[in-house]
Order: C-alpha cells, then sequence, then structure tokens
C-alpha cells in the first residue's frame, strides 16, 4: 500500500486548509519551536564561528607581560615598589627562557595633539617602539614598502612604519609613502611602508591603523632616554603551551628584579591562548545551551501538536467513525492522522525555519565587545557573521520530520480506538 | 416521484431466489461474562433475498440497532452464524471488515453523518476514496448520483447549507455510490419532519425499484413500516413476528 500518493495527499490537504483555525493553532507551537532553534543556533553559531575566524591569523599562543607595582615584601624590598622592564630582561630571556620562540619589547609615546606632521598636514597618533615580531603576533598586515628590520633594529634607524589612518591622514590618496618622511613629536622618520590590522580581536595599544611603528632600539634612545621598556609580548615555541612561557618568562623576569616568585600582582600576564580557550569553551556552553532551548522550546512544540491532535481526535470522533463505516480501514485512519500531523509539522516547520533564517540574517550587523586588559592596553572584539550552514539546516528537517512522525503517533493511536458504532451512535 | 401510490417493486418479484442475508441462531451478549451482562440477540433467524425492501421495528431496547450493527458489520456476535451475499460473517479482522462493509454494505443514518467539511459531492464521493478509485473518477460518479438525486446543484455546498431532507438524500447517494449490495438505513426519517420522511421513503423505495439494491431500515414509526413490503417486530431480543405488507402504501 502506497504511504504517499497525490489522491491520499489531497485528502488530508483538505482536512487540513478546511480547519483553518484548528491548523494554525495547531502548527504554531512547531513553527515557534523551530523558529526559535534556528535564531538561537544562528546567534550561538555566529559568536563561536566570528571568534575563530577573527582571532584566526593571530599567534594565538603568545602571553602579554606588564610591570605592575609589588605586592609582597621580598629581598628587603618594601611592597608597592614600582618596577619596569630594562634590556636585561631582552637579554635574560631570550638566553634563559627555553619555551619562547618570538620576543617583542614595546614601548610607546601617546598620542598628542598634532604630533604627527608632515608638510601642512598633521594628526595625534601614539608612536610604538618594537621589534618585527610584533607585526607577526598581531598579525598586522602590510599595505605598502616594508615592516621594520632587524638591520633597523640593530642601526637605530630613524624609520618608521605608519599605520592606515596615519596614512590617509598624511598623505594625499595614491600617494607613495614610502620614502618620505613625517615628523613624529619633532623627529623626522623615514616611512618604509603602511599597514592595517589582519584583524579587530585584539589590539595593543590602540589599533594598528593610528599607530607610528619605530624600531625599539631608535624609540628607546629618542623618547626614553633609558634602557627601560613597559610591556613585553612573548610567543611559544611549536608545540609548547603559552602557560608554559607565561611561567618561565615570569621566574627570570621576578628573579632579575627581586620580586617574590609568588607575587603573582607584581606582573600582569596575559596568556592569549588561554582566554581563546575560555572564550571557544564559553562559546560551546553557549551552543549547547541553544541546542537545550532550542529544542526544548521545539519539543513543546511538538507536544502541543500532538495534544491539540488527540483533542481533535475526540472532536473528529464521529468524522472518523463514518469513514470507517464508510470502509476506511485502520491502516487509512493511522496514515491520515499521522500523514496530518506530519504536513502540518513540516510546514509549520518550514515557515519557522525560513522565517529563522530571516532572523538570523537580521541581527548580522551586531558588533559585540570581548575583554578589556587593566589599562585599556588590550581590547578583544568579536564581529559575528550569519551563519546557518546546510548541516544545520539539514539536521533541522530532520528533527522536523522526526518530529512531525512522533507528534501523529498518539493521535492516530487513540484514533484506531474509535470504533464506528461508537462514533455514528444517535444519542 | 412524490405522489401517494402502491408501489411494486423488485422485491415483489418472487422468482428472485438469491439469498441476501442468512441469519441462523444469532446470539450476542453486552458484558459478557459479567454481573451485568446484557443478553441482546437471543437467536435470531432471519432470511432477507436480494432486492428486497424491508423493515425492523422495535421498541427501543428491542435489539434492532445492534442486529442492524451485526448485519452492518460494526459489530459482531457471539454464536450462531451470518451470511451476507455469499460471505460468512464471523470474526474478521479490522481491515476485512471494512472492505466488506466498503463493498457490500451502504449506509443512512438518522443523524446523516456528513462530513461537515467536505462538500455534498466530497461526501459522496468518499467510499470509493477507500475503494481506491481516482479522485477524478469518484467526483464524476459522485456527480451523477447527486443528479440522480436531484441535488446536482447543491454539489458544492457543505452540509450545513443544505436542509435535513437535502442532507438525507446526499447520505443516500454516499450510500448508493459505491453500488453496495444492501443498504441499512438506522432511522432515516428520524429527525426529518413528515414531507421530508416521505420523500425520503420514497427515493429509498424508487432507488430499490430501480438499482434492485436490498434495503433494509430500521425504524420505530409505523408509517415508515407501512411503506416496506416486509416487516420484522423486534422483542426483547427475539422476532415476535415477520409478516408480508401486500399493500405497501407511503402515507405520511
Amino acid at each position: 500500500m502506497k504511504l504517499f500518493d497525490t489522491d491520499s495527499f489531497q485528502e488530508i490537504w483538505a482536512t487540513i486548509t478546511r480547519n483553518k483555525f484548528r491548523s494554525i493553532a495547531t502548527g504554531f507551537g512547531v513553527f515557534w519551536g523551530l523558529f526559535m532553534l534556528i535564531l538561537l543556533l544562528a546567534i550561538g553559531n555566529k559568536l563561536k564561528q566570528s571568534m575563530m575566524g577573527e582571532i584566526g591569523d593571530i599567534a594565538m599562543n603568545s602571553v602579554f607581560f606588564q610591570p605592575n607595582r609589588t605586592t609582597e615584601p621580598y629581598a628587603g624590598y618594601r611592597k608597592g615598589r614600582y618596577w619596569e622592564f630594562n634590556n636585561r630582561d631582552l637579554e635574560l630571556v631570550r638566553q634563559k627562557a627555553q619555551s619562547v620562540d618570538m620576543i617583542s619589547p614595546i614601548l610607546a609615546v601617546w598620542d598628542s595633539e598634532k604630533n604627527t606632521v608632515r608638510g601642512l598636514k598633521s594628526g595625534g597618533y601614539t608612536g610604538i617602539g618594537t621589534y618585527p615580531a610584533q607585526f607577526k603576533i598581531e598579525a598586522i598586515r602590510l599595505r605598502e614598502g616594508r615592516l621594520l628590520s632587524e638591520v633597523d633594529i640593530a642601526e637605530r634607524r630613524k624609520v618608521c612604519v605608519i599605520g592606515q589612518t596615519v596614512y590617509e591622514t598624511l598623505f594625499e590618496p595614491g600617494e607613495v609613502a614610502e620614502g618620505q618622511f613625517i615628523r613624529f613629536n619633532g623627529i623626522y622618520f623615514q616611512v618604509v611602508g603602511v599597514v592595517t590590522p589582519g584583524t579587530n580581536a585584539m589590539q595593543i595599544m590602540g589599533s594598528p591603523d593610528e599607530i607610528v611603528y619605530i624600531p625599539f632600539t631608535t624609540h628607546q634612545m629618542l623618547f626614553q632616554r633609558n634602557d627601560n621598556f613597559w610591556f613585553l609580548a612573548c610567543t611559544a615555541k611549536p608545540g609548547i603551551s603559552a602557560s608554559q612561557v607565561e611561567a618561565e618568562v615570569g621566574a627570570i623576569v621576578r628573579n632579575a628584579h627581586s620580586i617574590s616568585p609568588t607575587d603573582t600582582g607584581a606582573l600582569w600576564t596575559l596568556d592569549v591562548e588561554q582566554i581563546f580557550n575560555m572564550f571557544n569553551g564559553l562559546f560551546t556552553g553557549i551552543n549547547i545551551l541553544m541546542w537545550i532551548v532550542g529544542l526544548g522550546a521545539l519539543f513543546s512544540g511538538i507536544i502541543g501538536i500532538s495534544n491539540i491532535m488527540l483533542v481533535t481526535v475526540r472532536e473528529r470522533m464521529r468524522e472518523i467513525g463514518v469513514r470507517r463505516a464508510l470502509g476506511a480501514k485502520p491502516w487509512n485512519i493511522i496514515v491520515q492522522i499521522m500523514s496530518e500531523s506530519f504536513v502540518l509539522t513540516a510546514i509549520a516547520g518550514m515557515i519557522g525555519f525560513l522565517l529563522g533564517i530571516a532572523g538570523s540574517l537580521l541581527i548580522d550587523n551586531i558588533r559585540l565587545g570581548g575583554g578589556e586588559g587593566p589599562n585599556g592596553v588590550v581590547e578583544m572584539a568579536v564581529s559575528p557573521e550569519p551563519i546557518v550552514s546546510f548541516h544545520l539546516a539539514l539536521m533541522a528537517m530532520l528533527v522536523l520530520m522526526l518530529s512531525g512522525i512522533a507528534a501523529g503517533l498518539l493521535p492516530a493511536w487513540r484514533a484506531l480506538g474509535v470504533k464506528a458504532i461508537d462514533a455514528i451512535r444517535d444519542e | 416521484m412524490y405522489c401517494n401510490f402502491l408501489l411494486t417493486g423488485a422485491s415483489n418479484d418472487k422468482n428472485r431466489t438469491d439469498i441476501m442475508i442468512k441469519i441462523r441462531g444469532l446470539n450476542k451478549t453486552y458484558n459478557l461474562g459479567s454481573p451485568n451482562a446484557l443478553h441482546v440477540l437471543k437467536g435470531i433467524d432471519m432470511n432477507v433475498a436480494a432486492g428486497e425492501f424491508l423493515s425492523i421495528m422495535g421498541a427501543s431496547g428491542s435489539g434492532k440497532s445492534t442486529l442492524l450493527n451485526v448485519i452492518g458489520i460494526l459489530d459482531n456476535y457471539d454464536t450462531g452464524e451470518y451470511i451476507l451475499d455469499g460471505t460468512l460473517v464471523r470474526s474478521l479482522s479490522e481491515t476485512r471488515s471494512a472492505e466488506l462493509r466498503n463493498r457490500k454494505v451502504g449506509f443512512v443514518f438518522q443523524s446523516f453523518n456528513l462530513i461537515s467539511f467536505k462538500n455534498a459531492m466530497e461526501n459522496v464521493a468518499l467510499p470509493l476514496y477507500y475503494n481506491g478509485v481516482p479522485r477524478r473518477k469518484r467526483n464524476d460518479l459522485a456527480m451523477e448520483y447527486l443528479e440522480k438525486l436531484g441535488l446536482g446543484s447543491h454539489a458544492h455546498h457543505l452540509p450545513n447549507e443544505l436542509s435535513g431532507g437535502q442532507k438525507q438524500r446526499v447520505a443516500i447517494a454516499r450510500a448508493l455510490i459505491s453500488r453496495p449490495s444492501i443498504i441499512l438505513a438506522d432511522e432515516p426519517t428520524g429527525a426529518l419532519d413528515t414531507a421530508t420522511s416521505r420523500e425520503v421513503i420514497e427515493i429509498m423505495r424508487e432507488v430499490n425499484r430501480k438499482e434492485g439494491i436490498t434495503m433494509l431500515i430500521v425504524t420505530h414509526e409505523g408509517a415508515v413500516a407501512r411503506a416496506t413490503d416486509r416487516v420484522i417486530y423486534l422483542r426483547d431480543g427475539v422476532i415476535e413476528s415477520d409478516k408480508k405488507n401486500e399493500k405497501p402504501v407511503i402515507e405520511f
């Protein structure tokens, strides 16, 4: 016997469309359930995938260090002492830290009004002194010219790499910046390249678009006038976890500056890997939660369909009885009730699914702020993209089909119990 | 069609010997085995020839509805034998009895039992749906039967847009469409006024005469019984009398 031919479909379709209110009331639960499921999953997926996509290029195994006031008395020093990194730390880390791959010290001259000048054009930008490794760590993209090099560092060249915004402020559109001179805080630097951020997921001392990058040694000589620096970034060697770098480098600098090995307050650290894992776990958690909530909504919709179908089977005792009297076999009745619930579920679910997708497209442009360092120097941001994957759609359809069948089971079984003789009795 | 005249139909043809219904020693008890068991049919014996137009009368509780249910294969029985048009009806599966009902029995009910959300034509066509007849063909056939019963113009009306008499005519068309061996009518005039009752009985008479379909009417109205060729009186589950009505007359 055919389960689903056009004739029986028309029979079912007629029953559904001619009892419109009942059908809509019945289908609404599943519509809403699937709508919510898709919307929630889209949001969850979006958060997670955008996080992955955004963070993809930056050095995930990097750790940032910043000195802070000590919080424990140690080696004759009182607590609350100020300290700074110095060039000896760089040497020590380079020599001793087995886990460290790249190393990059950071110095900054904060932006001030019109501190960056070229001819008549000027702007206020932050000047960062750093190593070439910093461009890799932050996944900064080169737009024109070259990045800073080891030779620039060694020779303390007065060169700079400028961010895209700096370029746009100081240069005419299309003008070649390479080889041109700009004045930063009263000192002339030759521009060797223009850069732009590869990602918005992480920023150090502001957006790379608005920074003038100067060789670390040059910066230290011109603006710091001692061998101190404020900020240190390290990456782990392949296969070594960032937390190992955090421990090793932390121990080295604490030892070098007579800081208690247990004084965690004296050295602020940011383990990107750990944060990434945390976010990853968080998004997985969110995703699971959304599945639970969404499936819960869908499940209650299915219960709703089943429930209303049960009620209508009672209401339709006479109709079913008449059908039985006119020669409907038990099988016909089962197929009819099951198909009605299946078709209702499928249609309501499809509408919910499509509107869910439409809804998830609407929330496309939401920006979500991430964590922030204690001094506002590190910012993480998430910018979501819409994601309703084919896989997800397929899953939803499968869930829908199963739920349509499940919703019809109990009502069909109940309808089977309707005997013609009971239904058509005239009392 | 609507005048008062003596009818002589196929059922009066004494040459017909085909047995449509053969019932021997039929017993039916509700709640069998429990203290409040109700012995409803107590050894019924009856024969109905093909093409007969007969009625079963009895007070309420006499067992006439139960007998109709058994004859219509809507209910089973405990002991005895029931042969419908050559087929022994005994402990059939639900599927098999549905098939038999579909092919051999047409029902007409007191409260019409039309499906409210289907129009007249679709209601008439419904038995053919369960017989696997394609949609177009069964709708055409339904139209044909509705025309026959003078309801061609109302084919697309829903039941609640029809009068009582029209509803019962739709029901008769529905009973006829699968060309059953027998039509069972349970108080077909019970919900109708006298004029409409008369109209319905005339139609049934006509159908019986023209189509040769055996017609069994269960009623408690004397007027309906007097319109049939044979009247069986049931009382307390036994056949009290079984009389030929030599001069059937439609008088409402």
